[in-house]
Parts: C-alpha cells; sequence; structure tokens
C-alpha cells in the first residue's frame, strides 16, 4: 500500500509541473496576441 | 416524498389561478406569416421537450420511489450496459434524440430560417428603421417621408402620479402606419449604439446596428394597432422607447401618407422665412422637452457626469456662429448638429428640420437660466449643413 | 471555516509551509491548498449575498410597473453588476474551492504543485471584487456616475460610451482572469503530476476530469476575453476603432469574441459540478458510477462544441442564412454529450438502495431543474423561434435554471457532500432538507412565470414594464425574496457545522467510494505524507 513519492521524485514531479505551466502560460500569451490581429471579413 | 406531495397541495391551495385565468402564457396572436410559422414551431418543440422530460423523469422518479434503501432494496453492482440486447437499448434514447434534433426540430426550423431571411422577393414597400438613444425614426424611402417616433406617456405615470393608462409604456407620439397585405422590407440601422426592433404579434426581432444595414420583413395580415418595444439594452431609457405599428388598409395607408408628405412639406418651407424670436422660442420648447429633455433633463440641470447641464453651460453660453457665419469647432452650434463621438449626444442634424434645429437651439441659449439674448435663424442652419 | 486544519505532529516539520504564522499572517501567506480552498469557498459565499442583494434590489422595483425605488441608469448597472459577481467572484471560486480542497485529496497527491501560485491565484479575487463594486461607492461622492450599466456583456459601442465603471469593470475581468489561468495551469499539471501511482488518467476521479476541461476551456478563452475587453479599453481612451463602424470597425466583433469565451465560459461553470454529481448519486445508491468512460467522452466531446456554438448567442444580428444554419445544429449537437450525461446519472440510481440525505436531495433536485434548462436550450438554438425568445425574459429565466439550478444547486450538493469531510462534524440535516424544500420552490416559483412573461413579450433589461406584465412580476419577485432569504440557511448550518456537531467518520457516507474518504475526518494539514496506491 505505502509506496511513497521518494523526496527526488516529488522535486522532478514539481520541475515537470513548473515547466508545464510556463508552457501553458506562453500558449495563453499567444492566444491573447494572436486576438489584435483578428478582423472580420 | 411525503414532504414534496404535501407542499404541492399547500401551492395549488395558494396559487391566484382565477387573477391570472385571463392571462395570455403563450405567443400574442400572430398577424405575418413569419409569426404563425414561429408560433406553430414553438408550440410542437413545447410538445416535444415536455414529453422528452415526463418521459425521462419519469423513469427516474419510478427509481427514487422503487430503489430505496429504506425499503430494502439490494443495490445492483453494473457499470453500463452488459450484452448486446443492453447495448441496443442504451443506443435508443441517442438515436430517438438524433432524429428529434436533426429531423423533428431541424428541418422545419431550416425552413423557418429560409422564409424569414428572404427580404427581398416580391418586396412591395421598403421602411428604413433607425434606432437612436431612445426613439425611432421611420423612413419612406419611395415616398420621402421621414419622422421621428417618441414614448407618449407622460413622465407623471412612470412617478406613478398619475394612473397609468392601458398602454402605458407602449405608446408613442407618431406611430408608424403600414398597409395590410403588402411584403414590407424593413432596413434597419443606428446612430448610436445597438437596438433591437421587435413587435411580437410580427414574430421578427433584428437588431440596429450603427454604421451597418440589416434588414428583415412583414406582411401584416389584419388590419390593427401592434405594440412592441425595443429589446437590446441601449442605456438608460432602453425600456422607454417603444415600437407602435398601425396596419391600415392601402386606401387609408396612402391617404396618411399624402397628409405626412404635405406637413413636412409645410415645416421644411418655413425655413425660408424668417422667424420672430417668440415663435423660435415657443418651437424651441417644444423640441426640447421632446428630444434633449430625457438626459439633459427639463429644467437643463442636466444628469453628470453622463449628461452634462445646459444651464450656466459654457459651451451653451459661448459665441453663436464664427464671424465668417461659419461653425465653430466644439461650439454649441457644432455640437448640436454634428453631436460628440463615443456619447450620447448624437448629431441632431441627420433627424430634426431647420426649424427644430433653430428653435431649439435658440430657446437653450434663452431659457433654462440661460440668458444670451441672441437667436438664429432656420435659414441660416440651412445653409450650415 | 478555520476548524478544517489539524496537523499531524511529526509530519509538519517535513514539508513546506511548516510553521505558518498566526493570525491573518497565517492567511494571507498560505500554500496549503486546504486553506487556499477554504478561502475561495468563503470569499463565493460572502459574494454570493452580495449578488443576491443586488438582485433583490432589482425584482422589488420590478414588483409594479413605473418607477418606484431607483432610476433607470442605477437598475442597469445593478443587474450587469449582479451577473459579473454571481458568475466570477461566486460560482468560479465555490469551483476553484471545490478543486483545492478535493483535487490532492482525491489523487493521492501531498498538495497542489505549485502552492504559491495557487495563493496568489486566490489573493487576486478580493482586488478585482473591490474594483468591480467600488465605482457603486464612489458614485456616492460624486466620483464617476456609477458602475459598468452595459450588462454583463460588454456590449459595444453602449460600452464605449460608458462611464468610468466600465473601466473599472475592465481590469476587474483582466484580474479575475489571470486568477483563473493561474488556478487552470496549476489543476492541470496536478491532475498531470501528482497522481498516485497506479492512478492512470482512466482511472482519475470524474471530477478531476471534470476540472480538467474547464481548465482547458479556461486556457483557450480567457485570454480572448482578455483581448476583447483590451480592445475596448483601447477604443474608450486611445482612439482605436475596433468596434467603430465609422472608423472601420464592426460592433458585431465585440459579440464575437465576446461569446467565444461566453459560451464556453457556461460549461466551465458546469463542468466541475457534472463531475461532482455521479460521485455523490453513486454514494447515496451505495452502487457504483454507471458509465464512467461514456461520461469522460461525454466531458470531453462538450469541451470540444462548446468552443464552436458561440454566435447562438446573437442569432438577431442578421447572420447569412448558411451561418444560421451552422450554428444552429451545432448547438442542437450539444443536446447528444448532454444526454449521455442525463443517462449515466439515472442509470447510476437505477437498482441502488437509495437515501435522500441533503446532497442527496440537491442532487435529484439538480438532475430535473438542469434538465428543464437542457429541453428550452434546445428549442432556444432554433433560429426562428430564437427571434421570439431572444432578449425576452423567457432567456433569462432559461439561463437561471442552467446556472442557479445547475450551477449553484450543484455546488450546494458539492457542499454539503464534503462539508462533515473538510470540518470533522457533521451538519445539521433538518436544517439541510429546509434550505432544499425552501430553494426548490421559491427557485421554480420566482422563474417559472419568467418564462411566461417572455413568451408574452417583456424585453429583459427592463425597469420598468407595461401593464398586463404585472402578476407574474408580483410572483415572480415574492419568491425570488423567499429564495434569498432561505439561503440565510444555509449559510446558518455551514457556519454551525465548522463549530461543531456530531463526529463525522472517515467514510462520512456509508457508500462513499474514493481516495478521500480513507483520510480521518477532517483531513491532516498535509494530506497524503504517505502515498496511496490504486489499483
Amino acid at each position: 500500500m505505502n509506496a511513497n513519492f521518494t523526496e527526488a521524485e516529488l522535486a522532478q514531479r514539481r520541475t515537470a509541473s513548473r515547466r508545464m505551466a510556463w508552457l501553458i502560460g506562453a500558449v495563453v500569451l499567444a492566444i491573447y496576441i494572436i486576438g489584435f490581429f483578428f478582423k472580420r471579413g | 416524498m411525503k414532504t414534496l406531495v404535501r407542499l404541492a397541495q399547500l401551492l395549488a391551495a395558494l396559487s391566484p389561478l382565477p387573477a391570472l385565468a385571463d392571462y395570455k402564457w403563450n405567443f400574442p396572436e400572430p398577424v405575418t406569416p413569419i409569426a404563425r410559422d414561429t408560433l406553430h414551431i414553438h408550440n410542437e418543440f413545447m410538445l416535444i421537450i415536455t414529453a422528452l422530460f415526463l418521459v425521462v423523469f419519469a423513469i427516474m422518479i419510478y427509481s427514487m420511489v422503487k430503489h430505496r434503501k429504506s425499503l430494502g432494496h439490494q443495490p445492483a453492482k453494473f457499470t453500463g450496459p452488459t450484452g448486446r440486447i443492453q447495448w441496443f437499448w442504451a443506443f435508443v434514447p441517442f438515436a430517438i434524440l438524433l432524429f428529434i434534433d436533426f429531423v423533428l426540430m431541424g428541418i422545419p426550423a431550416v425552413h423557418a430560417i429560409i422564409d424569414m431571411e428572404d427580404t427581398k422577393n416580391k418586396a412591395d414597400m421598403v421602411l428604413k428603421v433607425t434606432g437612436m438613444q431612445w426613439k425611432w425614426q421611420y423612413e419612406y424611402p419611395e415616398a420621402g417621408v421621414k419622422f421621428i417616433s417618441t414614448l407618449s406617456t407622460p413622465r407623471e405615470q412612470i412617478e406613478n402620479k398619475a394612473a397609468k393608462g392601458e398602454h402605458y409604456l407602449l405608446e408613442v407620439d407618431n406611430p408608424v402606419v403600414l398597409p395590410v397585405g403588402k411584403k414590407v422590407r424593413v432596413l434597419l440601422t443606428s446612430t448610436d449604439v445597438i437596438h433591437t426592433w421587435w413587435v411580437p404579434q410580427f414574430g421578427v426581432k433584428r437588431d440596429a446596428i450603427p454604421g451597418f444595414l440589416r434588414e428583415t420583413w412583414v406582411k401584416i395580415e389584419k388590419p390593427g394597432i401592434y405594440r412592441g418595444q425595443c429589446a437590446e439594452l441601449c442605456g438608460k431609457d432602453h425600456g422607454y422607447m417603444p415600437v407602435e405599428v398601425h396596419a391600415v388598409p392601402e386606401p387609408e395607408y396612402l391617404a396618411w401618407l399624402d397628409k405626412k408628405k404635405s406637413e413636412q412639406a409645410a415645416a421644411a418651407g418655413g425655413a425660408d422665412r424668417a422667424w420672430s424670436k417668440d415663435e423660435l422660442l415657443a418651437k424651441g420648447k417644444e423640441v426640447y422637452e421632446k428630444q434633449c429633455a430625457v438626459c439633459h433633463q427639463p429644467e437643463g440641470q442636466g444628469l453628470p457626469p453622463a449628461f452634462p447641464a445646459l444651464k450656466g453651460s459654457k459651451i451653451v453660453n459661448g459665441p453663436l456662429l464664427s464671424p465668417a457665419g461659419k461653425i465653430i469647432a466644439d461650439s454649441h452650434v457644432d455640437r448640436v448638429m454634428n453631436g460628440k463621438a463615443g456619447t450620447a449626444m448624437q448629431a441632431f442634424k441627420n433627424t430634426l428640420s431647420d426649424v427644430e434645429l433653430a428653435s431649439v437651439i435658440t430657446f437653450e441659449r434663452n431659457a433654462l437660466g440661460n440668458s444670451k439674448g441672441d437667436m438664429i435663424q432656420p435659414a441660416q442652419i440651412k445653409s450650415l449643413r | 471555516m478555520s476548524v478544517a486544519t489539524t496537523t499531524v505532529p511529526g509530519h509538519a516539520g517535513e514539508h513546506h509551509g511548516e510553521h505558518h504564522p498566526a493570525g491573518i499572517l497565517r492567511w494571507l501567506t498560505t500554500t496549503n491548498h486546504k486553506d487556499i480552498g477554504t478561502m475561495y469557498l468563503t470569499f463565493a459565499l460572502t459574494m454570493f449575498f452580495v449578488g443576491g442583494a443586488m438582485i433583490l434590489a432589482v425584482r422589488a422595483e420590478l414588483w409594479q410597473p413605473g418607477l418606484q425605488l431607483m432610476k433607470p441608469e442605477f437598475f442597469n448597472q445593478l443587474i450587469g453588476i449582479h451577473a459579473l459577481v454571481m458568475i466570477f467572484a461566486a460560482l468560479m471560486p465555490a469551483a476553484t474551492g471545490f478543486a483545492n480542497w478535493q483535487i490532492p485529496l482525491m489523487i493521492g497527491a501531498p498538495d497542489m504543485a505549485l502552492p504559491r501560485v495557487n495563493n496568489w491565484g486566490f489573493w487576486l479575487l478580493p482586488p478585482a471584487a473591490i474594483l468591480l463594486t467600488l465605482p457603486f461607492t464612489l458614485a456616492l461622492f460624486g466620483i464617476g456616475d456609477g458602475a459598468l450599466a452595459t450588462g454583463w456583456t460588454f456590449y459595444a459601442p453602449l460600452s464605449v460610451q460608458g462611464g468610468l465603471g466600465v473601466d473599472f469593470a475592465i481590469f476587474a475581468v483582466h484580474i479575475l482572469g489571470v486568477s483563473s489561468i493561474l488556478g487552470s495551469i496549476n489543476i492541470i499539471v496536478t491532475i498531470f503530476n501528482m497522481r498516485a501511482p497506479g492512478m492512470t488518467m482512466m482511472k482519475l476521479p470524474l471530477f478531476a476530469w471534470g476540472w480538467l476541461i474547464t481548465a482547458f476551456l479556461l486556457i483557450a478563452t480567457i485570454p480572448v476575453l482578455a483581448g476583447a475587453v483590451t480592445m475596448l479599453l483601447t477604443d474608450r481612451h486611445f482612439g482605436t476603432h475596433f468596434f467603430d463602424a465609422a472608423g472601420g470597425g464592426d460592433p458585431i466583433l465585440f459579440q464575437h469574441l465576446f461569446w467565444f469565451f461566453g459560451h464556453p465560459e457556461v460549461y466551465i461553470l458546469l463542468l466541475p459540478v457534472w463531475g461532482l454529481m455521479p460521485h455523490v448519486l453513486a454514494t447515496f445508491s451505495r452502487k457504483p458510477i454507471y458509465g464512467y468512460k461514456a461520461q469522460v467522452y461525454g466531458f470531453i466531446g462538450i469541451g470540444v462544441l462548446s468552443v464552436i456554438v458561440w454566435a447562438h448567442h446573437f442569432f438577431t444580428v442578421g447572420m447569412p442564412v448558411p451561418a444560421l444554419i451552422y450554428f444552429m445544429f451545432s448547438t442542437m449537437a450539444i443536446s447528444l454529450p448532454l444526454a449521455v450525461l442525463f443517462f449515466c446519472w439515472i442509470a447510476t440510481m437505477w437498482k441502488g438502495a437509495m437515501s435522500f440525505e441533503t446532497p442527496m436531495l440537491f442532487a435529484t433536485g439538480f438532475i430535473v431543474l438542469f434538465g428543464i434548462a437542457g429541453l428550452t436550450g434546445l428549442v432556444l438554438a432554433d433560429v426562428a423561434a430564437d427571434a421570439q425568445y431572444h432578449h425576452s425574459y423567457f432567456v433569462v429565466a432559461h439561463f437561471h435554471y442552467a446556472l442557479f439550478a445547475g450551477g449553484i444547486m450543484g455546488v450546494m450538493t458539492g457542499v454539503y457532500y464534503w462539508l462533515p469531510k473538510w470540518t470533522g462534524h457533521m451538519y445539521d440535516e433538518k436544517l439541510g432538507k429546509w434550505h432544499f424544500w425552501l430553494t426548490v420552490v421559491s427557485f421554480n416559483l420566482t422563474f417559472i412565470p419568467q418564462f411566461f412573461l417572455g413568451l408574452a413579450g417583456m424585453p429583459r433589461r427592463i425597469p420598468d414594464y407595461a401593464l398586463q406584465f404585472t402578476e407574474f412580476n408580483m410572483i415572480s419577485t415574492v419568491a425570488a425574496f423567499i429564495l434569498g432569504l432561505s439561503q440565510l440557511l444555509f449559510a446558518y448550518n455551514i457556519w454551525k457545522c465548522v463549530k461543531g456537531g456530531p463526529k463525522a467518520s472517515d467514510k462520512v457516507w456509508e457508500g462513499a467510494e474514493g481516495l478521500e474518504w480513507q483520510l480521518p475526518s477532517p483531513p491532516p494539514y498535509h494530506s497524503w505524507e504517505t502515498q496511496p496506491v490504486v489499483k
């Protein structure tokens, strides 16, 4: 039952989370900026 | 469940059903082909969704009554359909729903849309509707007739100082008149913000958008007076810009159109003669109360900051025209004629006649606590356009 | 709700956030998912009452024709701020509060993946709420002319014309948007990276699945809303003409951008609730969830469809016929995945051994009333009939069935279901049942008359109305006050439960399944010091 995350694995998962968070943040910014170039036909 | 039954009985006893007996539970009587179509579709859809609702929740309520722990029911263990027959029955409801969505409801809807958007075929006449804060302008381009229609319910009724009339908030000073049995192509636009022209008995609702032309059509089948309201939030008096349409037989319509034409000619003719100051002030008061008082208030005190006071206003008390007789930028005359972009102050040169403009400018400069003493003639306005 | 913070001695020192400071500083600096969840929920409950008070003032004005209590300008401010407060400051924070409390417990994680981001996500909310409502107060001191008066939809050019209330609302929306994005990022990365060993995506609790789709929808649509209101801001102050036809712009562009966000927003508010429902239904039917995979695919299907149907919110602007037909049919298509959910909910109850504690009452009430929202939504999708329904009280009634009966009653289900887990005490069952019945009856009495008002032709957002609409408005107003006052029972019941009450067991409910019920009630300050293994 107790297959603990080791401290190392936990740290690695947190790093992965941070990297992913920055990526999503960049996508958000991109959508925001692309929006300004929209024109209705 | 017992609580539910008891509550239902209590409600039935308390509900004021007699008072509602003659109340409208559905769309008002349709008077155009589109409205009839819409009512028909609506009734059909309501039956379909009521049936869906009853069937689905009858099953659920059956389960809630029967499969209770207190009745000693033992829980089953299944987590999905098992076997071909169960899978088949699991898909049946979705097949039915698919059929209802795209065939039973979808096909009549597509026909109705095509009919609704068919504004140009065999149109007998054009009515141009311009929404502006907070009134409608109607124009008959073929006849060259144009007028503004505003709420005629007295302020006292709205403020509960007088008994409310039968058509409270649904009555106007200049109703729009249309011939019965003719296909009228309605063009819509706006001078300021988005408004929506809606008469429930016509079954059409279309936005009036500044800078764009939208269209719809009506073919009224029955003479009568039809009332509606602006349906898009358009600022403070959104609730006070009704639509009143009088549908009459064609000869009556033509007679009305002729009368409007001669009235308009008389008003335009007045522009060429010189008006006395008293005449201008009397006329100006009339125009002010109809066009300006909603925002700038009857005494000219305004509703700052959105609607500035005219009483003691720098603009109103500024110079009238340049020495050469031209408009000074941001002067009183400029503001009234050309409006101010990005605010509720519209360009009144588009909607008011020379006489109306001259008189209201003269009035504002010499009343509402201002006393500039000067005046402007309709002929001057005409040359400034 | 400060009881739910028991620390497990001997463990507290091993992780971040160890010796947390006392008093206000503790709440300002906390990175604990339970503390933050509690703050989100408290904030949501507070704003629920603020938004409710606004709409009761509106209902009081609509008691009879004529202007009695307020000027039309003020009326317009109340309806718009009511909507923004209820959507952005009550429903969304409540759902995020649930996510913070429950997702780590349910997936076996020690905390959220990004605890400091989490803290920021919450503390952006109070300033945004202040920005939104401050113009009311400023107007009392003669500054500006009050709050946003365009309705919550900000339609240009009316919003270009408006006063400083519009600018305040634009900045409030920006801040709320940043907060939602931070919350969403955190939930996505937590679900992807912090699941207990053995918990595959297809073993993820449905509540987490619902939130995952919500988070992706927020990521996709909030930037569009932010862009739209930024364009509005530059139109207002820097002379751009995005939405001004005279400068080559288009007012309808704003509506497209707004509803590209606005329609998914409906599902953003509802998906967490849809995720929660099967848990509650399974618990009180003492039976496993029916159609887990079907529900997951249903969520994904609705998420995808939600971003391609936006124009059904403005059929009356006049669109080309093919566009009308496309948006009509794509909107109707949403009924299919939604029907999958209804099917699974009812099948979960079928042949169970049901008991009707307060959470189950709210869940079944939710299914029936949300059914009405779905079915009326189906007819609203029809363009021809929509011409008559649009901008009328029919629509007002429809979306209150979706967002009050669907959203808020769903949140109440969750609160009653999880409160014993969070506080370690049982709530007052009798009071909960009273709250349910009062809410359901008065809710229906408030909004059923509005369906008929809409059919009879009463436009929405008007402060005064024609005489023929009087009776139904009176019923609606009386019922709305009962509905509003019944919610005080809810607040009192929560308060009572936080303060004390019978001890709740770890499992709380006889039929409860899932990791969160293996922890003590209330759970320790750091949940899952030891990771559970999911088989």
